[in-house]
């Protein structure tokens, strides 16, 4: 369709700049969200603010019962005698297990299960006396239950992992930090309890210091400067490598350090 | 475009998965106060010939000694700067220092010296401070300490007191019947040219120093009985204070100098007065049939601190100038005495008996805290540098009296190098100059 | 002749032996003893003949006799009392031995000094208010029995002028202690 003049093309009238409202306002009203959305602070509106003191390893652990490792169709056939021995051998070797081990960590707790598989194994000598059949079925009941023992525990632990939230892993390399930092920071004789230095930290993957800002002086130079010289000292964590880079990104590419000593005279 | 708020939907989304980040404060509520690593370099001498003293030495000396401080051994230096362009900051980073202070002494028209000195920050590779200090050539100590002040002070906050002067007593044993020799010695803060002030066969005790560190008072014996004594440090000029029957003793300058506290006993009992320097009136404030002693003003002015054993036990006890009012303070323990207050009226150093050992601790006044400094038994007479850091006391080493010193805090010790003889009664000037 | 008692040819002669003795020439330190020693002789031998003279009345010789026997008692004691660690009370040995002494001086008109002392625990000013405290406490028990006040001066060195300077028991209990002193 041609809406110009047919005597000149398009290209030789010069195009004046018009402002079509709807449009302009809508573009504006675009650009203005776009904005909001990239400034505004995403996280939470509280500051989030880890207090960390050394704190236990969080796993999960879940109470296993032997008898649902027991393999379910083979065994049934079998002579009945020798089903009951290795049921209440395992049984009761595998619960108490689990139930004292808040904070150890989960790969200890999968060491000892399969022991307690091997302990079966010399319960069906005796039972050797009786028929061929049952002799076989035990190992092999033994076998499976160790195989599946050792599964269930693997499942056990990558759920585990898969459950510890990236707020424990945090908390986890924050303390490593704070206990650093707190071996590298050397207080004033004019520093006092309550002073507040807020410092804020760049890392690079590496986990060196690459920046240190005060953002809120306490009013105490030297005892601002003492804060500055302990992550100066500090220099890198290095264990921040071991972070998975989403993490790192996340929560340690750039921090705040809070010096609030509590442990002073007064 | 089908459905623009889709679109946005989508731009949020983006930006919110982009965007998301914790925000992460660590609070660090605890310290390891190691001391602050600095490397004094020795100054360079611009003129002929040795340096009249090694300030750097007396510096290095002054800022380990506060405890705050750990040098560099100069035998672990690489190079010895003076300027600024002479410095590699690697070399010093290499030796895990801190700070690097370097500088200069020349010497000036009619027997002078100038010291000039530069502080550099070694992680951060920059130059924080600096100055000069001028003075007698004979004073190089003097001019020293009053660097290690500037240092100090701008390090951690809190002026130094390396520029100030002791006066203690020292006593050589006269033998076997023979009466005892007394002298009353003025040194440097560090114990360094020692001056005899006083001579005496007969016993000398409590030096005080007047707020204006230009004038002292003391107990002599000389007239046969104690009586108060006070001298002029430049003139070396005498006038005898007080002449009364029995105990004449503690002599304790006001704050402003106007008034003098004193223990005498002519009543009949060892109470606390207080003489009007200036009309020589006496006000007894502690009229009480036990033994009152040992006076100590606190910064204000307003109240003093003094020993009594009114309660069976010498204790501390507070008198309130303008209430007349007299409180105990003391509570830990069945011997507290000869109390001294910091400038931040707040620590009192004293000496407080535990287990039968006699040693040296600091209450704090708004806490009621109380901190034993010490773990030698046979403490006495503390005295606080002007700026509150450190305590001077006198104490048994072997057979012998000597002064040594704890931070109030507790983490610093030291002891005054040994002079022949019984050293005790040790007390720290004020503060020499204004500021 | 007229008959010269034995203690008057006595006299004579010692008087005699002095004269010759003064009369030589030289004057080294020998003769001025020589000299002292004559004069002590001349004042014994007038003590003597006083104690002829007065051979008769017998009384004062004994008091003489008993003033004598109480200033050795009381020096038999020893002029030093010793205290109990922070206490200034008298124990039963002191009391013993300044009873002595409290008779020696009651006939004499002597002024007295007390020097208080403590051992070298505690504060210095403190223990120089524990020296005074002892010595007003044999003061008052001096004028208790009789010695007029005005004739005692009590004053106290503290720790200062002690006897034993090393630390433990055997030489702060020689520390704790009050010295009398004759002044005249």
């Amino acid at each position: 369709m041609n809406t110009s003049s047919a005597a000149s093309s398009i290209y030789a009238k010069p195009v004046v700049p018009r402002i079509v409202v709807r449009p302009a306002l809508a573009s504006v009203l675009l650009h203005g969200l776009l904005l909001f959305i990239l400034t505004a602070n995403w996280a939470d509106s509280t500051r989030n603010v880890i207090v960390v003191k050394p704190q236990p390893k969080v796993i999960n652990a879940r109470l296993v019962d032997a008898s649902e490792l027991k393999p379910k169709p083979k065994p049934k056939p079998v002579a009945p005698a020798p089903k009951p021995k290795p049921k209440p051998k395992a049984a009761p070797v595998a619960k108490p297990k689990p139930a004292p081990q808040p904070k150890p960590k989960p790969v200890v707790a999968a060491k000892p299960k399969p022991a307690p598989a091997a302990k079966p194994k010399p319960v069906p000598a005796p039972a050797k006396a009786e028929p061929e059949q049952p002799r076989m079925t035990q190992q092999e009941l033994a076998a499976l239950t160790r195989a599946d023992l050792a599964r269930a525990v693997a499942e056990e632990q990558s759920a585990a992992q898969a459950a510890a939230t990236s707020a424990e892993m945090a908390a986890s390399y924050a303390a490593l930090i704070q206990q650093t930092v707190v071996n590298y920071w050397s207080r004033p004789p004019s520093a006092r309890n309550g002073m507040e230095t807020l410092l804020s930290i760049q890392l690079i993957p590496t986990g060196e210091v690459v920046s240190v800002t005060i953002v809120k002086s306490s009013g105490n130079t030297a005892f601002d400067r003492s804060a500055v010289n302990a992550v100066e000292k500090a220099g890198s964590f290095p264990e921040l490598q071991n972070l998975p880079s989403r993490e790192f990104e996340k929560t340690f590419r750039r921090f705040s350090l809070l010096f609030r000593p509590e442990d002073l005279r007064y | 475009m089908k459905n623009p708020a889709i679109a946005l939907l989508g731009i949020v989304l983006l930006c919110a998965a982009i965007g998301a980040r914790a925000d992460l404060t660590i609070e660090i509520t605890q310290g390891s106060d190691n001391p602050t690593a600095i490397a004094v370099v020795p100054f360079a001498w611009q003129a002929a010939g040795a340096a009249p003293e090694d300030v750097a030495q007396v510096i290095e000396s002054d800022l380990t000694r506060s405890g705050q401080f750990a040098p560099v051994a100069r035998t672990d230096m690489l190079g010895l700067p003076s300027t600024e362009e002479e410095v590699f900051y690697r070399d010093w980073r290499a030796l895990e220092t801190e700070y690097l202070l370097i500088g200069k002494a020349s010497p000036t028209p009619n027997n002078g010296m100038r010291l000039d000195y530069e502080l550099f920050d070694v992680l951060r590779q920059t130059r924080v401070f600096s100055g000069y200090e001028s003075g007698p050539a004979s004073d190089g100590r003097m001019l020293a300490h009053r660097v290690a002040d500037k240092i100090y002070e701008h390090l951690t906050g809190v002026r130094g007191a390396f520029a100030t002067r002791l006066l203690y007593v020292s006593v050589t044993r006269g033998g076997a019947g023979n009466k005892d020799y007394y002298r009353l010695t003025m040194s440097d803060s560090d114990g360094a040219r020692p001056i005899v002030l006083l001579e005496s066969r007969e016993p000398l005790l409590a030096p005080a120093w007047a707020p204006d560190a230009v004038q002292i008072a003391y107990v002599s014996f000389e007239t046969g009985r104690p009586a108060i004594f006070r001298q002029d440090l430049a003139t070396g000029k005498r006038e005898q204070l007080t002449n009364f029957k029995g105990l004449n003793s503690a002599p304790a300058w006001s704050p402003d100098g106007k008034t003098m506290a004193m223990v005498l006993s002519k009543d009949g009992n060892p109470d606390i007065y207080l003489m009007d320097r200036a009309t020589r009136q006496l006000t007894n404030i502690t009229n009480n049939y036990a033994i009152e002693t040992e006076p100590a003003w606190m910064p204000d002015g307003k109240s003093l601190l003094f020993t009594s054993d009114r309660g069976g036990k010498p204790q501390i006890y507070r008198y309130d100038l303008a209430s007349k009012a007299t409180t105990r303070i003391t509570f830990e323990g069945n011997y507290n005495a000869r109390a001294r207050v910091a400038q931040d009226g707040r620590n009192v150093v004293l000496v407080h008996q535990q287990d039968g050992d006699f040693h040296i601790a600091v209450l704090d006044l708004v806490t009621n805290r109380m901190v034993t400094l010490t773990s030698t038994a046979l403490d006495e007479s503390p005295s606080i540098a002007p700026n509150g850091s450190m305590v001077l006391y006198a104490t048994k080493f072997g057979d012998r009296g000597i002064l040594a010193a704890v931070s109030v805090d507790g983490g610093a010790k030291f002891r005054l190098p040994s002079r022949e003889g019984d050293v005790r009664e040790p007390a720290w000037s004020p503060f020499l100059t204004a500021k | 002749m007229k008959h010269v008692s034995v203690a008057g040819k006595f006299v004579t002669l010692l008087l005699s032996a002095a004269f010759l003795v003064a009369c030589s020439s030289s004057s080294t330190k020998e003769d001025e003893e020589a000299a002292a020693a004559a004069a002590a002789a001349a004042a014994a031998a007038r003590a003597a003949q006083e104690a002829a003279a007065a051979s008769a009345s017998s009384s004062s010789s004994a008091a003489d006799a008993e003033r004598m026997r109480l200033m050795e008692a009381a020096a038999a004691y020893g002029n030093v009392f010793y205290f109990a660690y922070d206490s200034s009370l008298l124990t039963p040995e002191a009391i013993a031995s300044l009873d002595a002494h409290i008779a020696a001086l009651a006939g004499t008109n002597s002024t007295i000094r007390l020097e208080g002392h403590t051992d070298e625990r505690g504060t210095r000013e403190y223990n120089l208010a524990l020296g005074e405290r002892r010595a007003n406490s044999v003061r008052d028990y001096m004028v208790l029995n009789g010695i007029a006040n005005y004739r005692i001066e009590a004053i106290s060195y503290g720790e200062e002028r002690p006897i034993g300077y090393g630390s433990g028991e055997s030489n702060w209990a020689q520390n704790r202690r009050v010295e009398l002193v004759v002044v005249n």
